[in-house]
């Protein structure tokens, strides 16, 4: 294993951790937007047929 | 010559009453149908405004109805446009380490905001957040791709 093969998995491994704990917040976010819209699709129609 | 006289008298009174009678009996009849007249005047106002109202209420309704039908429909399309950014960034994710240089041109979140912006001002702040987080994801995307990353 070569100072490149070593640098290339720390450059990988540190997107790998950024990239997944970014994620997890976007997930949180889709969580929130979903919500959100099921509430107003409640207020719109009147009817909440999933209390 | 007494007789002449009461009988000129008897026969002008019967005219005068003849007259007057006919007159009071010609403007009773007229007086009834300038009335009758009047009442079918108001009904048929009353009806007018009745219809009027009526199809204001219907247009209302169909306007209210339409604007609800329209609302349900896009926030389908608004969530579907949703699961699409989330497809589009798990596939980002899962071809970043392997340069995959295809998967993030793409940019599902403009019609996604752009429905968010005519249709949903409610969802504002929901949709402004997706919006950032998705694009700072792509970003991330990008950086490694275009050699930012060592």
């Amino acid at each position: 294993m070569g100072p490149g093969l070593d640098a290339y998995r720390t450059a990988h491994d540190s997107f790998a951790e950024q990239w997944a704990s970014g994620y997890k917040e976007f997930l949180a976010i889709v969580a929130e937007l979903t919500t959100a819209a099921h509430r107003l699709l409640v207020n719109i129609m009147g009817v909440d047929e999933h209390p | 010559m007494l007789l002449l006289v009461q009988v000129v008298i008897l026969g002008a009174a019967a005219a005068v009453g003849a007259f007057f009678g006919e007159y009071l009996k010609m403007r009773g009849k007229n007086l009834a149908t300038k009335a009758d007249f009047e009442s079918l005047q108001d009904q048929l106002r009353a009806n007018t405004e009745l219809v009027e109202t009526i199809k204001a209420e219907a247009g209302q309704n169909w306007a209210k109805r339409e604007r609800t039908n329209l609302r349900r429909i896009k926030l389908e399309e608004l969530m579907e446009q949703m699961h699409e950014c989330v497809a589009v960034l798990e596939r980002l994710g899962s071809r970043a380490v392997v340069g995959d240089c295809e998967a993030g041109r793409r940019d599902p979140v403009a019609p996604l905001v752009a429905i968010g912006d005519l249709y949903f001002p409610e969802l504002e702040n929901e949709i402004y957040r997706f919006s950032r987080k998705w694009r700072e994801q792509a970003m991330m995307y990008r950086s490694q791709e275009y050699g930012s990353w060592p």
